[in-house]
């Protein structure tokens, strides 16, 4: 028995030093290894990267493909690889390129790819036609968003959305309505995945946005919108969702309704007005948002209440989208800051402060017209009473108006006196 | 009588070689899953996101909140490196937690930053803040002054100040690899569940160059201790987090950079200032709360994120750090010691919580007592001698094979020693690692324990921060 335990006890201190001798030869032997391989893919980077940048100026690199032609598990594949991947950075060789690696192989070596079992090898194959922009892969890339598995279909489609065609657009839309209801991928991934489509893709994404209802798709895609300039098809899609029954769609489409250009889109901006009252803050927020983005001057005094909404975010966010407004919003500060409620006067201090407000108010004290000037006067005597007086103290360090440093000296000896 | 102490010793003695042989059992599991794990996802690292999403305006915005006490030496580096990041939205917040060494008018001056007016939310009950500081040219940046009352208080207070729905955390002499903070985000982005902490790799900042604030040139340190702890790290780190990730069994999260769900945390309330380890505690309390409220969450650790910290180089210093992060885990343990076993909380009642208590919090206790009483046994003939020797033999090889491996996935995945002097400096001192340093660690959590037992509980800060060579010129 003592023998045995003996012997088993030896068996595993021998097994423990033969494995750190693995540890330490594998080591070793990789390193060694490692050393040369990239060695020699440093030169060939630097010989094809001359060569190939030459032949797309003469425009004659298509004549030479059989000068590149390798096996695809040689360095010389892997270099040439990646000096094609950064030369398809420059617009100017990017079509080019996008047709030497169909023809040097590279295009159907990562289709064969993606029948593989392993999900690492299809995911990189799947990544690498999305870098080469290969169009003639995406239908067997949209095959793969048939699979189940949540790695490769957040890779398919991130590599759609590089290639960016129409089917590409297409394959990814037809498989949303599974994609995101059954949590296949993130939203967020598949909102960045969308916009990257860029300004092409919202004519479609407004076409399928009519055809379903779902919540988490209506959301994604307005998500998407908001995101691109917001032309007139977009603002009525925005407004079609802006009285929709989830909170998250009315916020979402709120924000599509901010980046309008009213110069160039006419839109019913007082549809707007009651999502001002909604019972949810975070749809308040997108409201007064977007308001203040479309310097909606009517809106000013209903904008005005939110200064004092029980959600400090909202509250931020009125004074914030108020001061936009420059001289019309005084008044509703004014208002506003003879209140008793602490917190909202704070918010508004803090926000005339850090959108540079107080500076147009300063500026004020030297206005002509005297009820512009005393009502700048006031809000920054009660600014200057609840301890926000940087901005006064600042400006008397800075700028050369006597004028308004006058007035600033006296409004600050008002207070201490006070 | 005799009898019986004689009887008492072997027993001990068995209890010993079980205790190692488990703990041993769990490191060799959490080896082998880590050998899988981490080479798989140095592959995917090549079809990763993170270049998609730091453009994406879909990536959510970040606040780095960077708590600060008597960081003079080195938080100009830190602030440089934080605002150098590759990420698309993300601000800046230092909090200046009572510093009398002039912290906070270093960073006054270097910043050019002014006194401005901020409605402080006190969501996050913290010690009075005094101050905020800005500069309109770098407007996402911000210093908090506020009086003392440590680590935890000043994290809440940037919490509270943090505009963004998600936060990093990072210690005040650290260094951010460029693409840390979007890395760190990526899975975060690409989960189907709600990731509510997610902490990345802390290496050593010792030897190593930085210049306005990133890292130029890796060298090693010149300290044999900043050394030992290098392969500690590379351990912990390359296959123990790994390990305890793949599980979804995460307790711990470096403090020093990881990524939290302000929400979430918020939810939990904040960091606990009663808690000399608040990272390991926020980890616990995240965990209990989603448990608790049957809240679909994932805790994540990813290899691939990289800050570069300075660890002290005296053994005073490191043991104040050892004795508080163990105080830590016995606080949080105790604290928590109702999930202990109790199917209700899962894996982390029945398998992390448990492991924690009988092999990370006792086991320096069975450790130490085990160096006493073994040679003892064996002095009084107790133990046999060929076994005694093959037990202590596999014992230090065991040791040694688990820092070798550490060293090993480092050089067969991120490989940040680029030297073949490192490479064979790093293998040198994860066989010494087991011959003293070990043992000094063991005995430094068993003061932690004694500490605790006597009611001695409050924080041990380190000093002598600052003292990378390579970088003290700046």
């Amino acid at each position: 028995m003592q023998l045995t335990v003996r012997l088993i006890l030896i068996s595993i201190i021998s097994f423990v030093c033969f494995l750190i001798l693995m540890a330490l030869v594998s080591a070793t032997l990789r390193r060694l290894v490692h050393g040369w391989k990239y060695r020699q893919l440093d030169r060939y980077r630097e010989v094809y990267k001359a060569q190939f940048i030459q032949l797309l100026q003469n425009r004659t690199v298509l004549l030479k493909t059989n000068d590149f032609v390798s096996s695809p598990q040689s360095n010389k594949f892997q270099a040439i690889e990646e000096v094609l991947l950064d030369l398809m950075n420059e617009d100017r060789y990017r079509d080019e390129v996008r047709t030497l690696f169909y023809k040097l192989g590279y295009v159907a070596f990562y289709e064969k790819k993606l029948r593989s079992r392993n999900i690492i090898i299809r995911a990189s194959a799947i990544d690498k036609l999305g870098k080469m922009l290969s169009e003639p892969s995406v239908g067997k890339l949209i095959e793969m968003l048939k699979t189940k598995n949540t790695e490769t279909i957040a890779v398919t489609v991130r590599a759609l959305s590089k290639i960016k065609s129409k089917e590409a657009l297409k394959g990814i839309l037809d498989h949303l309505p599974t994609l995101l209801p059954e949590s296949l991928i993130a939203q967020k991934a598949m909102n960045t995945a969308l916009t990257s489509f860029g300004v092409s893709a919202v004519p479609p994404l407004i076409e399928y946005g009519r055809k379903h209802s779902d919540p988490r798709i209506l959301s994604s895609i307005l998500e998407v919108l908001s995101n691109t300039s917001a032309d007139s098809a977009v603002c009525l899609f925005a407004v079609e969702h802006i009285k929709h029954s989830d909170a998250e769609i009315r916020a979402k489409a709120l924000k599509v309704l901010g980046n309008v250009d009213t110069e160039s889109i006419a839109f019913e901006q007082n549809l707007v007005l009651p999502l001002l009252e909604d019972p949810v803050w975070f749809v308040r927020l997108q409201a007064v948002r977007a308001l203040g983005n479309l310097h909606y001057r009517k809106a000013i005094d209903f904008m005005g209440g939110l200064l004092l909404d029980q959600n400090w975010q909202v509250r931020d966010a009125a004074a914030t989208a108020l001061t936009k407004f420059g001289n019309d919003s005084i008044d509703i500060f004014l208002k506003i800051l003879k209140y008793r409620d602490l917190y909202a006067k704070e918010s508004i201090c803090e926000e005339i402060e850090k959108t540079n407000f107080s500076s147009m108010l300063i500026e004020n004290l030297a206005s002509e017209n005297r009820e512009i000037h005393a009502k700048s006067r006031e809000i920054l005597h009660v600014m200057h009473s609840l301890h926000f007086s940087t901005p006064l103290r600042e400006y008397l360090k800075r700028s050369k108006n006597e004028a308004i440093g006058q007035e600033i000296r006296l409004l600050i000896n008002e207070g201490s006196e006070a | 009588m005799n009898e019986i102490v004689i009887a008492l010793i072997l027993l001990f003695n068995y209890f010993v070689g079980a205790h190692y042989g488990v703990v041993n059992l769990v490191y060799s599991i959490l080896l082998t899953i880590a050998l899988f794990v981490i080479l798989r996802h140095i592959k995917r690292i090549k079809y990763s996101p993170i270049k998609d999403f730091s453009y994406s305006p879909e990536t959510p915005p970040i606040t780095l909140i960077i708590p600060a006490y008597n960081e003079k030496n080195v938080i100009i580096q830190t602030v440089e490196s934080a605002l150098s990041m590759n990420y698309p939205f993300f601000d800046v917040i230092i909090i200046n937690d009572g510093s009398d060494d002039g912290t906070l008018g270093t960073l006054i001056k270097t910043f050019k930053l002014n006194k401005i007016d901020v409605v402080y939310r006190n969501i996050l009950k913290t010690a009075p803040v005094k101050g905020f500081y800005y500069n309109a040219d770098i407007p996402h940046l911000m210093v908090i002054d506020k009086e003392r009352r440590g680590k935890a208080d000043a994290l809440n207070c940037g919490i509270n100040a943090s505009r963004s729905p998600y936060f990093c955390s990072v210690d005040a002499d650290s260094v951010l690899e460029k693409d840390a903070l979007i890395r760190l985000m990526a899975p975060v982005m690409e989960s189907t569940v709600p990731v509510v902490a997610c902490g990345g790799v802390v290496r050593i900042l010792n030897g190593v160059k930085v210049e306005e604030g990133v890292v130029k040139e890796i060298e090693l340190p010149k300290s044999s201790l900043a050394m030992f702890q290098i392969v500690e790290y590379l351990r912990a780190f390359l296959f123990g987090r790994v390990g305890w990730n793949f599980m979804d069994a995460i307790l711990i999260l470096s403090g020093t950079f990881s990524l939290f769900h302000k929400a979430s945390v918020i939810a939990v309330g904040g960091y606990n200032v009663k808690h000399v380890s608040e990272d390991m505690e926020m980890i616990v309390k995240l965990h209990r709360f989603h448990l608790e409220h049957k809240k679909p969450y994932k805790i994540k650790f990813i290899s691939d994120p990289i800050c570069w910290s300075e660890v002290p180089e005296s053994l005073k210093m490191l043991g104040r750090q050892r004795r508080r992060w163990h105080l830590g885990l016995i606080q949080s343990i105790v604290e928590h010691r109702r999930l202990i076993l109790n199917p209700k909380y899962g894996k982390l009642g029945l398998l992390i919580f448990p492991y924690y208590l009988f092999f990370e919090m006792l086991g320096p206790i069975v450790e130490l007592l085990g160096y006493i009483v073994v040679p003892l046994s064996y002095y009084f003939g107790l133990l046999n001698t060929d076994y005694f020797l093959l037990f202590l033999i596999l014992a230090i090889f065991y040791g040694v094979f688990l820092s070798t491996i550490g060293v090993f996935l480092e050089e067969i995945t991120y490989r940040r020693y680029p030297k073949w002097s490192h490479l064979f400096k790093l293998l040198t001192y994860g066989v010494f690692e087991n011959l003293g340093y070990r043992q000094i660690n063991s005995f430094w959590r068993f003061q932690a324990i004694i500490k605790y037992l006597f009611g001695r509980r409050q924080w041990e800060y380190i000093e002598e921060k600052g003292t990378n060579q390579n970088n003290k010129k700046k």
